[in-house]
């Protein structure tokens, strides 16, 4: 591979040029003179050529090879001394099957006794340590890629989902306030209505109750996605409130000819706790028992204290569930095969509002069922010591 | 015949090694191959003041700028290139020309705001191009389509023959 070069080379070039020898990386050398043109180059210097059959010997370094152009001021400072070499690392080359060949350009001066006479092109080939970095740098930067797309994305969603919650602010309000008018009149008439009509009316209301509860459920699904869900914690009573969401609900009951049965703990059961969202928890509950519970059908609340656990169960005489749809419970949006099939109504937001509602007040639901008997479902909250 | 080397700097994959292609060999491939070091190739200009070959240096783009004040050297322009769908590339308008100008101060500039093709994700506006350029030349361009691009190079020979 090596031709002879046309002078001896002096002990700083002759180490340069064994060093590449040494690595394996040497693919060719030229040597210039002082005018930058090549005295003399090994045979396998043609091979760098766009036309391996053109001569090189006589012709100035830039216009033989690419990588030189604009480069004569750096060749004659390493020809003066101003400076040690001249570097040009990875240089491509791409081959006719679109393949890349690496090289480095290393320039160092060649000595003739005290003066440097001229210059030794050392050409080394990096092919192989530079395809390994440009694998790491493809997939580095094709992640870099993936990371933008995603960021940008995020950011789409963000603001969709932004929008998302001002229509939903929107029409919430905007609903709410005819469901306000009608369960406001439907009293009205029912106060004065005898008792043989009150049971369209109870009807309606309880339809406008059921409305403005899915409504809460949307705003609320909402406000859970975008961690606003703040509560605002006081002294109360558990027993206090079961009665209270109870007394909401009789009107329901009676509607669906449903037994109530109560087995309340006998004295308080102190929490601290959002009296208002717990009654959203065991309204929604209620709601959910009495939908998947057939007309006629019994309901048993209980609430007690078990081990500073303040504790409220509700089982019905319901369809009751299987295990896996037990385990999917309390996922968003989760409704069961059976429930579309019998078009129960019903969004799939309530038991995760429960769950979640529950666990922010640091506590746990949990449920228990069996097909074609019935479900119990149970909500541990810490009591107050 | 008058040679000049021309370095083609920006981001990572906003389009360099495709505008180069695209120029040099009238092709684009739609598979992305980042640039390691640089690439040189070049392209003979038939200008009306007489015929210029253009050197062209492809350089590996990154924010590791800062290695290649070697690679700049003897460079007589540059075409800086931002990808109009992603803005975070337009910040290497402001930082190439400075490097570029630092080692070479006479060196003329084009800077071409890429993938113009790409409507619909574009996300760089008129104003923040024409600021982070400064003033200088401005072309958008498409190595995909084509559009553009061999302007971009003839805005360098006409600066540079202004210069002669």
């Amino acid at each position: 591979m090596t031709a002879p070069l046309r002078a001896p080379l002096d002990s700083a070039a002759q180490a340069a040029l064994v060093f590449a020898q040494l690595n394996g990386r040497l693919a060719a050398h030229a040597e210039l003179d002082a005018e930058l043109r090549i005295v003399a180059a090994s045979a396998s210097f043609r091979s760098l050529l766009p036309e391996p059959t053109q001569p090189v010997e006589g012709q100035p370094l830039p216009e033989v090879l690419d990588e030189f152009v604009g480069a004569e001021a750096r060749l004659r400072a390493v020809l003066s001394g101003e400076a040690v070499d001249y570097r040009l690392e990875q240089f491509a080359r791409r081959q006719p099957d679109d393949t890349r060949l690496y090289f480095n350009f290393v320039v160092v001066p060649l000595q003739a006794g005290p003066r440097r006479a001229g210059l030794l092109l050392i050409v080394e080939d990096v092919t192989s340590a530079a395809r390994h970095e440009q694998r790491l740098t493809q997939d580095r930067n094709e992640l870099r890629l993936l990371r933008a797309e995603l960021d940008h994305s995020n950011a789409e969603l963000q603001r969709l989902s932004r929008y998302k919650s001002f229509l939903l602010s929107m029409v919430a309000h905007d609903l709410r306030s005819p469901l306000t008018a009608i369960s406001g009149y439907t009293q009205v008439l029912l106060d004065e209505a005898p008792p043989e009509e009150h049971a369209p009316l109870l009807a309606i209301g309880a339809v406008s109750e059921r409305m403005r509860a899915l409504i809460d459920n949307l705003v609320d699904l909402d406000q859970i996605e975008h961690g606003q869900i703040k509560l605002q914690r006081e002294a109360c009573d558990l027993n206090a409130l079961t009665h209270e969401v109870l007394g909401a609900h009789r009107t329901v009951f009676a509607l669906r000819n449903q037994q109530l049965e109560l087995a309340l703990h006998p004295g308080p059961i102190a929490l601290v706790a959002d009296s208002a969202r717990l009654q959203q928890v065991l309204d929604n509950l209620l709601n959910n028992a009495v939908k998947y519970t057939p007309e006629g059908g019994r309901l048993r609340v209980r609430t007690g204290l078990e081990g500073g656990w303040a504790v409220w169960q509700l089982t019905d005489s319901g369809r009751g569930m299987t295990a896996q749809q037990q385990s999917n419970l309390f996922q968003l949006y989760y409704r069961t095969e059976d429930a579309r099939r019998t078009k129960i109504p019903g969004t799939g937001l309530g038991l995760y509002i429960v769950r979640t509602l529950v666990e922010a007040h640091g506590g746990r639901v949990e449920a228990a069922s069996q097909l074609g008997v019935g479900t119990t479902l149970t909500v541990y909250l810490p009591a107050s010591e | 015949m008058i040679q000049k080397k021309i370095c083609l700097l920006g981001d990572f994959s906003v389009g360099k090694t495709s505008l180069v292609r695209r120029f040099v060999e009238g092709r684009y491939d739609e598979r992305y191959h980042s640039t390691i070091g640089v690439s040189v190739a070049r392209r003979r200009l038939d200008r009306p003041a007489g015929a210029l070959n253009f050197i062209l240096w492809d350089l590996a783009g990154g924010e590791d700028y800062a290695h290649i004040s070697n690679y700049l050297i003897g460079a007589a322009g540059g075409l800086i290139v931002c990808d109009l769908t992603r803005p975070e590339t337009l910040q290497c308008f402001t930082r190439c020309a400075a490097q570029l100008r630092a080692v070479n101060p006479q060196a003329v500039l084009v800077f071409a705001a890429n993938k113009v093709d790409l409507v619909e994700t574009r996300c760089l506006g008129e104003d923040a191009l024409r600021e982070a350029s400064a003033g200088g030349p401005l072309v958008y361009t498409s190595a995909k389509t084509g559009e553009q691009v061999a302007r971009a190079f003839e805005l360098l020979a006409e600066q540079l023959e202004a210069r002669a």
